[in-house]
C-alpha cells in the first residue's frame, strides 16, 4: 500500500503547526521524518492516522482519500506520544485487545511480535509495572504484531538503551522487507540515517529539506 | 497483504471490548451502587415512620421509587434556605459520575487504537451502547436493592404507589386509595436518566467531562428547586408525579422528552465528533 499526505496545512486558533507539507510513504521502504521536538512530526503522523482532521490537503491510502472515501486509515498500525496501553493488563492481554478489533492477529502474531522487540511473551507483570524502555517496546509490537501495511512510529527510540535501539532498527528493517510502508520520526539523525530509505527534514511546520541515506 | 474485515464486525468488536473494559473500570462502582441504594432506601422507608407511616403499608414500587423520592418545590419563606435533597442528588450523579469517565480516558488512551483500526462512528456508537448498558445495569441494582429490602420488611410486591410513599417526600400529594401505577414513572426515570448520561457524554467532547458533569448536577439541584417541566430532573423524582402531586410533571412527557433527547445526543456527538481533533483537553477520573 502506498500512503500520500498531500499539501497538508494544520492550523490552529493561533498557530499553523503544519504548513503544505507533502510527504509520501510507499510500501516496501522506510520514510522518516526528522525535525526538533514542535517541528510538526507527530501532528503529520496523527492527521495520517485520521485522529487529526486537516485544515487542507488529504491524505491518500492507494489513491483513497481518508475522511471521504476511507472511514479510518486502512490496515495501520501506529505507536504515536508513547505506548497508549491498559495499565492493569498484560502486555499479552493488551495486543489481545488490540487485535480483538480486527480479529486478524492470532494469539502466535502476538506471542512473536512480543519477542521480536525483546520482551517474555509470557510475561504476568502488568504494564503498569513496566520500565519505561519495557513499556516502548510494548508499543512498537503493539504497531506490527498485526502485520499492518503501513506501520508509523514515532520516536521508537524514547527511553530505549543501546540494544533497545538495534532491536527498534531490525523491527523496521523486518517491516520493510515484509512489504510494509514505514514512517518513522526520530529527532536522532544517525538513527534514521541507518533504517530509512529516505528522509524528511521538517522545521517550524515545513518539510525544508530532503535526504536519500541509503 | 494484509486481511481486512468490515467496518460491521469491526464496530460489533469495538463494543465487546467497552463491555469488557468499561464494566471492569466501574466494578467499585456497582458494588457502591448497591450499598448506597441499600441505604438510601431503608433509610427513606425509616423516614417514613416520622410521618406516622407504617412500614408494612409500602409496596415493593414504594421501595424503588423512595430511592428517587426527591423534595418538594422550594417556596421562599423568610428564614427558610434551600437544601437539595442530598441522597436524590447523589443517587442520579452516580450514574452520572460513572459513565463520564470511561469514554474520554478510552479516547485519549487504548481507544487509539481502536480509533485506527475502526471508523469514528463505530467508536462513539460503541460509547453510546456501553452508557446505555451501564444505566440500564445501574438501575438494575437499585431495583435488587429495592427487592432485597422488600423481602426483608414483607411487604407486597405490587406495582402500585401509595400515599405512604409520597407523603414521606411530600405534603401535596394526594393518592387515589387503591393507589397509583408506577410503570410509567419508573420507565420515565429509566429513559430520562438514559438521556441525560449520553447528552452529558455528548457534552463532555464538546467541552470537558469536568464542565458536562458540572452543567448535569446544576441540572439537578435547579431542578430540585423549582418544579417546572423544562428542568428534565422533575421528571426522576416522585415528589413530582403529576399523577398525584397537583401542578407535577407527566411521566408520559419525561418519556416523549428522553426519547428525543437519546437520539439527539447520539447524532449530535457524532456529527460533532466526527469533525473535531482528538487532542486531550483533560483527563478525568
Amino acid at each position: 500500500m502506498n500512503v500520500i499526505a498531500r499539501d497538508i496545512t494544520k492550523a490552529f486558533k493561533d498557530a499553523t503547526v503544519l504548513d503544505h507539507v507533502t510527504v509520501q510513504i510507499p510500501a516496501g521502504r522506510v520514510t522518516g521524518l526528522w525535525g526538533i521536538n514542535g517541528s510538526g512530526k507527530t501532528m503529520l503522523m496523527r492527521i495520517i492516522c485520521g485522529l487529526v482532521r486537516p485544515t487542507s490537503g488529504e491524505v491518500l491510502f492507494d489513491r483513497k482519500v481518508l475522511g471521504r472515501d476511507l472511514a479510518h486509515p486502512l490496515s495501520t498500525g501506529a505507536l504515536i506520544e508513547g505506548p497508549a496501553l491498559l495499565a492493569n493488563r498484560t502486555g499479552f492481554d493488551n495486543l489481545r485487545l488490540i487485535g480483538m478489533i480486527n480479529g486478524t492477529a492470532t494469539d502466535r502474531d502476538i506471542r512473536r511480535a512480543i519477542a521480536q522487540v525483546g520482551l517474555d511473551p509470557n510475561e504476568r507483570k502488568k504494564f503498569k509495572k513496566y520500565s519505561l524502555g519495557m513499556k516502548q517496546r510494548l508499543g512498537i509490537a503493539a504497531a506490527v504484531f498485526e502485520k499492518p501495511d503501513l506501520v508509523i512510529l514515532d520516536e521508537p527510540t524514547n527511553a530505549l538503551d543501546t540494544s533497545g535501539v538495534e532491536m527498534v532498527k531490525r523491527v523496521v528493517a523486518a517491516e520493510r522487507e515484509r512489504g510494509a510502508a514505514v514512517l518513522m520520526a526520530c529527532h536522532d539523525k544517525s538513527v534514521l540515517d541507518a533504517v530509512a530509505d529516505h528522509v524528511y527534514c521538517m522545521e517550524a511546520g515545513r518539510v525544508v529539506r530532503e535526504e536519500d541515506p541509503r | 497483504m494484509n486481511r481486512h474485515t468490515t467496518t460491521k464486525w469491526t464496530a460489533w468488536r469495538t463494543l465487546l471490548i467497552d463491555l469488557r473494559l468499561g464494566f471492569s473500570a466501574s466494578a467499585r462502582w456497582y458494588v457502591l451502587t448497591a450499598l448506597f441504594a441499600l441505604c438510601s432506601i431503608e433509610l427513606a422507608v425509616a423516614g417514613s415512620d416520622f410521618f406516622g407511616i407504617e412500614k408494612a403499608s409500602l409496596t415493593w414500587a414504594d421501595h424503588l421509587a423512595l430511592f428517587v423520592g426527591g423534595c418538594e418545590p422550594y417556596v421562599f419563606r423568610q428564614g427558610l434556605i434551600f437544601v437539595p435533597p442530598a441522597g436524590w442528588l447523589l443517587g442520579l450523579l452516580l450514574p452520572a459520575y460513572m459513565t463520564l469517565g470511561y469514554p474520554y480516558r478510552d479516547l485519549m488512551g487504548f481507544g487509539q487504537h481502536a480509533l485506527i483500526r475502526t471508523s469514528r462512528a463505530s467508536w462513539w456508537l460503541s460509547k453510546c451502547a456501553w452508557i446505555v448498558l451501564t444505566v440500564i445495569a445501574f438501575w438494575a441494582i437499585v431495583v435488587a436493592a429495592a427487592t432485597v429490602i422488600t423481602v426483608l420488611d414483607g411487604v407486597p410486591f405490587s406495582l402500585r404507589l401509595t400515599q405512604g410513599a409520597f407523603a414521606t417526600v411530600s405534603g401535596l400529594a394526594n393518592v387515589p386509595p387503591g393507589g397509583i401505577g408506577s410503570l410509567p414513572f419508573f420507565a420515565g426515570v429509566l429513559g430520562m436518566s438514559v438521556a441525560l448520561c449520553l447528552a452529558q457524554m455528548t457534552l463532555a467532547f464538546i467541552v470537558r467531562p469536568s464542565v458536562a458533569f458540572g452543567c448535569m448536577a446544576a441540572l439537578l439541584v435547579v431542578s430540585a428547586h423549582t418544579m417546572h417541566p423544562a428542568l428534565l430532573g422533575n421528571y426522576l423524582m416522585l415528589a413530582r408525579l403529576g399523577d398525584a402531586v397537583p401542578g407535577g410533571v407527566s411521566p408520559l412527557v419525561g418519556l416523549g422528552v428522553a426519547a428525543v433527547l437519546a437520539p439527539a445526543s447520539v447524532v449530535g456527538g457524532l456529527f460533532f465528533f466526527r469533525r473535531t481533533d482528538l487532542v486531550a483537553k483533560e483527563l478525568f477520573a
